[in-house]
């Protein structure tokens, strides 16, 4: 340990070249703003206390970024995790699917002045494992460096996500690519594709439906990245072997120039709207000879968030009532839940798909009403405590989760001993209410799919 | 004497590199040890976690099965360490009676099955409705016990999360994140499964196998196997990924209890520990229960032995299969085992070939050409313990067919073999395997899972941590000879698997394309056979259009031929 610990002291030494650089920036900063200025602290020390593992360190930058360190020095490895509130309500009428069309330009588009090839090389020969991915209410970076690579990991975090680049006829390279894919689809992918973006799976590409598409235009994509990509709408957690001071200089490097641009909203798209029909909420795929398949989802309505801890609360409770017993003839079932509130539970089927709906019906049922038993309560918590505390061991879910909770509530706490059984119960029935789902049903289905929508589970779209 | 002074300096040397190395975070400190029974233990210390992740490694996996097929250590690994329906019961000896019960209904049921199958030319008919309705009843108590008692989870009691199950060839794994006041039951719960290996799942576990045969997995599954029987023929690798339902059905709960026994012997377990522990505590606590294990039977005709090196195989093979799924490419060549001395510059090749976006294959066949649609190059397939494949596996663009992407990697590759390297590549590539082998070390999942798995392939966890011991790096000319000594003819087998447009049609119109597509040739041509291949090469080339093209195309067709 002391011998790891003197490597320490030398491997810091060598960081000099950083250091340097931001000793000679100082000047133009303000001490107070370089330093950042700590937000809610304990005692004073900038020290905030976190239900969980390790303590967390806050400050902010002159730009408004929330910053929060998670040190640990065992291991000579340093993870950025930058998140970026996302409002779906950004995208205007006749544009849906503009921030998803953003988020897949955020993976291909120029990283400040490198093209994608080069922001890759970028990347391996500072050895960095760097993603993007997209949320239905945030975007999210992860860059994992080892210690000698924490300048190259700030760096490519804000090429990366401050300074994107959109080059219109890679725009409309890209468009034609996607319409191309759409065409390509079958009925059933394409099916599927609207009930998964409808309950609002975020393991399938958000990306807008064709008409909306065709509507976009770059100014929009830009318009759109200044209204997000913002710092004072962001937060940035950096875990590992980094101490405050490293920390504040390099945030203050890479990040401090991150500065405001314009809040101009897109605009609406032009000319007359085709008119929509009411949306799908029941798909049916025909294939005769197949087991019945169904997928039932929903999500939170948008105006409407849940906690992080209710939310895992609700899905194991879910998953325990799944795992113990089906009414028949359901024979397999399974749970999803995304971030955000967004879930989807798959069941398989012996029977005939009315007789397999009706059984749906009654697992619904039965999830709306859990919750109230004391003892399944009690295990619930205990469960969601032990997931909390054995998250210490996961390095990159820890600051994932601090990253949501932050941009989420502000707050970065998750116990859930303030939790009354009657939340749960609250949160259960708006989880799982009948209104909120959505079906995808496959197998050998009658001719008929009247009795669906009379079931008032319409419209329904058949696909054969 | 001088030799003796040598030595020794050598041995300082090397211990000093590792202490250093120790020192600064590149190599997890590792602490380790073995109970009086064999039974090994490795930690590695994470103080102030309050957690702990315990992953059990069983040596011997699905290539050690013996006489029993390899699907017995996946049932294994399902029926040790799902939750066991025994807990609670108490009651060891009647379900013992219930399973053995189950086990011979089942069996006759399987045996009068085959054996009215081959009376079908004439004989007498047996009732299979009574034998079913009796194994049925055996299967549903067995069931009824396991929705009564296997809630709560004795493990989920005590704070498991992130459990997680995995067979492979040389092991079987199971992993679990744990509070760390939870790590003594854990250890008595553990123990005490292994010591009863009542393994009362496995009615309910088969079923649940013989239902997923034909999912995802089971599909990638087929495709992995058609590659490994044909390039592995003889070893014990070439079985592991074969999975057919009659063998399923054959395996019984008595074959698998004693195949259990062996493996799960004191001598074959490691337990790997990363988390808020200290060793003295850990001995203690796994001292009793895991100590109290009896070691297992010797012989039993597994294969403890697999062998390290193969013959250099028969010259290229070259296999066309129809299977259902995705058109996919498989590319194998035979290397040595991950003990070997050149293991290490092999993970450089195979990091150079396809290890990130910018490696040699995706950006010759990805990027402007876009030939393929997915590429991965992988080591160690199925093991690293004996001979096994590099692997090339590629999912072509539907635009281009599997032979044309063939054709582009043996380019590339002939390319790699005669010299023609890129500035900085082979240094990039090096650094790339090393960083990998520290940034595994972030996630205590992930640090366990690569520790017991070298273990149990190579004998020694620090093989996994291999490229950050070596600070010297490769040159051109190595590289190159490793290019030339093992991506050669003779070590490769190459599968191009595509569901034949005839047997397996795609879609209705394809189907119907064949249909109409037969009509007009045989019209013009009196061979079948001749008819037949020119169809199926039409309808391979058509599958790369788009899907209105080949529309339009089946319009054309049919306006061709007379309703």
């Amino acid at each position: 340990m002391m011998l790891r610990a003197m490597v320490r002291v030398i491997r810091g030494r060598c960081k000099i070249t950083s250091a340097v650089l931001v000793l000679l920036l100082q000047p133009l900063v303000p001490v107070d703003h370089l330093h950042g200025q700590v937000v809610s602290t304990q005692r004073g020390t900038g020290i905030l206390a976190v239900s969980g593992a390790a303590s967390v360190q806050e400050f902010r930058l002159p730009n408004g970024l929330r910053v929060l360190l998670s040190e640990n020095h065992e291991r000579p490895l340093v993870r950025l995790e930058l998140r970026t509130a996302w409002d779906p309500a950004e995208e205007p009428p006749g544009k849906e699917g503009l921030g998803g069309f953003l988020a897949e330009l955020l993976k291909t588009s120029r990283a400040g002045p490198l093209n994608r090839e080069a922001f890759q090389l970028f990347l391996e020969d500072r050895a960095l494992r760097f993603s993007f991915s997209m949320q239905s209410r945030s975007f999210a970076w992860s860059v994992l460096a080892d210690s000698q690579g924490q300048d190259g990991a700030f760096e490519s975090l804000a090429m990366a996500a401050t300074r994107p680049d959109f080059d219109g006829i890679a725009l409309e390279a890209r468009r034609q690519s996607y319409i191309q894919a759409f065409k390509e689809r079958t009925p059933r992918v394409r099916a599927e594709d609207r009930f998964r973006r409808r309950i609002g799976d975020p393991s399938r590409s958000m990306l807008p439906e064709e008409g909306s598409l065709n509507r976009i235009e770059l100014q929009d994509l830009v318009l759109l990245s200044r209204r997000v990509l913002r710092p004072e709408k962001s937060v940035l957690v950096i875990q590992g072997d980094m101490n405050l001071p490293q920390a504040k200089q390099l945030a203050m490097l890479h990040l401090g120039a991150w500065g405001p641009s314009s809040q101009e909203r897109v605009s609406p798209a032009r000319g007359q709207l085709p008119e929509q029909p009411p949306p799908t909420r029941t798909w049916v795929i025909r294939e005769a000879g197949r087991a019945v398949q169904i997928r039932l989802g929903g999500s939170l309505p948008a105006d409407k968030t849940m906690p992080a801890s209710t939310l895992a609360i609700c899905t194991w409770l879910a998953e325990r009532e799944l795992a113990s017993s089906l009414p028949v003839p359901l024979v397999k079932a399974k749970i999803h839940s995304y971030p955000d509130g967004a879930w989807m539970i798959e069941v398989d089927s012996e029977k005939s798909v009315p007789e397999a709906m009706a059984a749906v019906e009654k697992l619904l049922t039965r999830l709306r009403g859990k919750g109230g038993d004391a003892g399944e309560w009690i295990a619930a918590r205990k469960a969601w405590n032990a997931e909390r505390k054995n998250r210490a061991l996961h390095p990159q879910q820890e600051a994932a989760s601090l990253a949501d909770r932050a941009l989420r509530s502000g707050g970065l706490t998750e116990g859930v001993d303030s939790l009354k059984a009657e939340d749960i119960q609250t949160a259960l029935r708006q989880l799982f209410s009948a209104g909120a789902c959505s079906y995808f049903i496959m197998g050998g289905f009658p001719q008929d799919v009247d009795w669906l929508t009379k079931a008032g589970l319409g419209p329904v779209e058949l696909v054969n | 004497m001088g030799f003796f002074r040598l030595s020794r300096g050598a041995v300082f040397l090397f211990w000093s590199l590792g202490c250093l190395l120790k020192a600064q975070g590149i190599l997890p400190e590792v602490q380790e040890h073995t109970l009086k029974n064999g039974f090994r233990v490795l930690l590695v210390e994470r103080p102030g976690t309050g957690a702990v992740h315990a992953r059990l490694f069983l040596r011997g996996g699905s290539a050690s099965t013996g006489a029993l097929p390899a699907v017995a250590s996946e049932l294994l690994a399902r029926c040790l360490f799902k939750a066991p329906i025994e807990w609670e019961l108490k009651k060891g000896k009647e379900l013992e009676a219930l399973l053995k019960m189950e086990e011979g209904a089942f069996e006759s049921l399987r045996l009068e099955g085959i054996r009215l199958a081959r009376r079908s030319m004439g004989g007498p008919a047996v009732d299979l409705q009574k034998l079913a309705m009796l194994r049925r009843q055996d299967s549903t108590r067995i069931q009824a016990l396991a929705d009564r008692t296997s809630l709560p989870d004795p493990l989920e009691t005590l704070g498991a999360t992130q459990r997680d199950i995995r067979v492979e060839a040389d092991e079987i794994a199971f992993g679990l994140d744990l509070p760390k006041e939870g790590f003594g039951a854990y250890c008595r719960v553990l123990a005490d499964r292994l010591k009863t290996l009542m393994l009362a799942r496995f009615p309910l576990e088969r079923e649940v196998l013989l239902r997923d045969l034909n999912d995802e997995s089971g599909r990638n599954r087929r495709a992995l196997d058609v590659l490994l029987s044909a390039s592995l023929s003889g070893h014990p690798y070439a079985q592991v990924e074969d999975i057919q339902r009659a063998s399923v059905e054959a395996l019984t709960w008595s074959e698998l209890r004693a195949y259990a026994r062996w493996t799960a012997a004191p001598e074959r377990l490691i337990l790997v520990l990363i988390g808020d522990l200290r060793m003295p505590e850990v001995i203690s606590a796994i001292a009793q229960p895991f100590g109290g294990l009896s070691p297992g039977p010797t012989g039993l005709g597994h294969r403890d032995d697999l062998p390290v090196e193969l013959p250099e195989g028969s010259g290229a093979r070259r296999l066309q299969a129809s299977i259902p799924g995705e058109r996919r490419l498989l590319l194998g060549w035979l290397v040595p085992p991950m003990t070997h001395p050149d293991h290490p510059a092999l993970q450089v090749l195979v990091q150079m070939l396809g290890g990130s976006a910018t490696s040699r294959l995706p950006k010759r066949l990805g990027g402007d050409r876009s030939l393929t649609e997915a590429l991965s190059v992988h080591l160690n397939v199925p093991g690293g313990r004996a001979a096994n494949l590099l692997v090339i596996e590629a999912k072509p663009n539907a635009r281009h067919g599997l032979a044309e992407v063939e054709q582009a990697i043996q380019g590339e590759l002939i390319r790699l073999q005669r010299g023609a390297f890129l500035e900085g590549e082979i240094r990039r590539a090096q650094r790339q395997v090393e960083v990998d082998q520290l940034l595994v070390q972030e996630d205590a999942a992930h640090l366990a899972q690569i520790m017991g798995t070298t273990i149990c392939q190579g004998g020694d966890w620090k093989l996994a941590f291999r490229a950050l011991q070596f600070k010297q790096d490769y040159t051109q000319l190595e590289i190159q000879g490793i290019a030339l000594k093992y991506l050669i003819s003779s070590r490769s087998t190459i599968v191009l698997l595509e569901p034949d447009p005839i047997l397996m049609p795609q879609d209705l119109l394809e189907g119907r394309m064949a249909e109409i597509l037969t009509r007009i040739l045989s019209a013009k041509m009196e061979d079948p056979g001749k008819v037949e291949t020119v169809v199926r090469e039409s309808l391979r080339q058509l599958r790369m259009l788009p899907l209105q093209e080949r529309q339009q195309t089946l319009k054309l067709l049919e306006s061709q031929v007379k309703p």
